[in-house]
């Protein structure tokens, strides 16, 4: 990836304004992170900061952010500047009186994590006795307060063959897109992924089963994003960013303003607030090997490689610490790589 | 008289002028769009330096203007950039392409079908209302 070839700015900034959380769920990346957080004057620097580089969307997580005491005002200032706003919420905390403040702040949607639709596997997964019932209360109050809602739910052996449940949930709760998350192997989620990720070929047959039943909706939108469904037999679809979208798209802020490639990648390559902005989107080194990734083992000579660069540098980075290694859950095995796929035909493999 | 015929005539009539009125062009207002500013800056810097000629075709073709609509993102050339930015609802195409006739060097008649064509494709995708 050039210069040239490089977008003006990220179009979204993932940004964690505390990582403190009355949470302790069995997956996440930033439950024994700590660091200072930005003054309420520092926040709204950051956000004007952001409105004049031209980014589209802030979705806040962390961290809950619902424990920010400043959210709605740090919100409602950065819709001011023009910028959507989303946010990634447990639940636990909106009432309706939440509600009715997250609707007034201008919040463009709110996603609610909810990782099954049974509460048994919920409440384990996330470490909190009835937190599946304040989540679902959670999406009726935003409902009733005229909020676009989202569920997000990040896939593992735990739910992954229950999932098409949270289709229904998200019908009878008013929710209209349905995220479902791959497992990151990171912080939480590294420790305890014996346990929750799911294999290689899991990955696949959950993938081509997923597609399947989102090309039979119309009224909800499922959205799941991973570089190497690329290697799906038979997937065509083309994506504007070839392999990982995080620093070519996207970008992360720490809660001291610290920016990573993405949430997932303990790897700060500068500070919104004292380093130049421009200088670490177009120069930082960490963001020029993401976006030129060199094929290595499996990925060699692979006929996707060109399609999903090696798939997730998260994932590759957490379980090896080189961005270049072929991504943990690739289920394409060293010799069925070097088969040309039908999408690929008439291309030259990488090398 | 005969009243009711009077009244056809007055209809037809209406929707003679109708035919007249032209179309504005303006953008979805559930579009979100941003100007890639260093790339513009690229590609103008290009177009603009008779000794860069070679780079002509790759520079025409790089995406200067960003469309995020219902998830779908899509990348607008220079050219197209520029009709998007016209699309305000204040110009029809005939008056959208005298516009770009004083930012271009091009030939009219091909600017007219090339402009044409891309708005064409825009509505046809819901991009741009013609109303």
């Amino acid at each position: 990836m050039s210069y040239s070839d490089l977008l003006s700015a990220p179009l979204s900034v993932n940004w964690s304004l505390s990582y403190r959380c009355n949470f302790t769920c069995s997956h996440c990346y930033s439950r024994e992170l700590e660091t200072s957080q930005l003054s309420e004057a520092d926040i709204r620097k950051v956000v004007d900061l952001l409105a004049e580089k031209g980014v589209v969307f802030i979705n806040f997580g962390g961290g809950e952010p619902l424990l920010l005491s400043d959210l709605y005002g740090i919100t409602a200032y950065a819709v001011s500047r023009g910028l959507k706003v989303t946010m990634n919420t447990n639940g636990w905390l909106l009432d309706a009186s939440t509600a009715g403040h997250i609707s007034r702040a201008g919040f463009n949607s709110v996603g609610i994590s909810i990782d099954s639709p049974e509460a048994r596997i919920h409440d384990r997964f996330r470490n909190m006795e009835g937190s599946f019932e304040r989540a679902i209360r959670a999406l009726d109050h935003l409902e009733e307060a005229g909020v676009n809602t989202t569920v997000s739910c990040v896939i593992s052996r735990e739910n992954v063959k229950s999932w098409q449940g949270m289709i229904d949930l998200c019908r009878d709760h008013g929710a209209r897109t349905l995220y479902l998350h791959n497992y990151k192997c990171s912080g939480m989620g590294q420790v305890n992924m014996g346990d929750l990720d799911l294999s290689p070929d899991q990955w696949s047959v959950f993938y081509l089963e997923a597609l399947d039943i989102r090309a039979g909706l119309s009224d909800l939108v499922i959205s799941f994003e991973d570089p190497i469904m690329a290697a799906l037999p038979g997937y065509t679809q083309d994506s504007f960013v070839k392999g990982s979208t995080c620093g070519k798209l996207s970008l992360h802020i720490e809660p001291d303003g610290g920016i990573t490639p993405c949430g997932f990648l303990p790897l700060t390559i500068g500070n919104i607030l004292t380093d130049d902005f421009d200088r670490i989107w177009f120069h930082s080194p960490v963001l020029a090997r993401m976006r030129n990734k060199t094929p290595t083992g499996k990925c060699v000579g692979c006929s996707t490689y060109e399609d999903c660069l090696g798939g997730c540098s998260a994932r590759s980075y957490a379980l090896t610490g080189s961005f270049d290694s072929p991504d943990p859950h690739c289920w394409v095995e060293e010799e069925q790589s070097k088969v040309q796929s039908p999408k690929s035909k008439g291309r030259e493999p990488t090398r | 008289m005969d009243f009711r015929s009077w009244i056809l005539d007055i209809r037809i009539w209406i929707r003679s002028i109708g035919g007249l009125i032209v179309k504005k062009l303006i953008r979805n207002p559930d579009v979100t769009w941003r100007v890639e500013s260093h790339r513009e800056a690229h590609v103008r810097e290009v177009l603009g330096d008779p000794s860069r000629r070679g780079e002509d075709a790759e520079a025409g073709n790089m995406g200067t203007m960003t469309l995020l609509a219902g998830g779908v993102m899509h990348q607008l050339n220079l050219l197209g950039g520029e009709i998007w930015k016209l699309c305000d609802g204040s110009l029809d195409r005939q008056s959208l392409v005298r516009h770009l006739l004083n930012v271009f060097e091009v030939d009219e008649g091909t600017l007219r079908a090339d402009a044409g064509a891309f708005i064409d494709d825009m509505v046809e995708k819901g991009l741009i209302d013609e109303l």
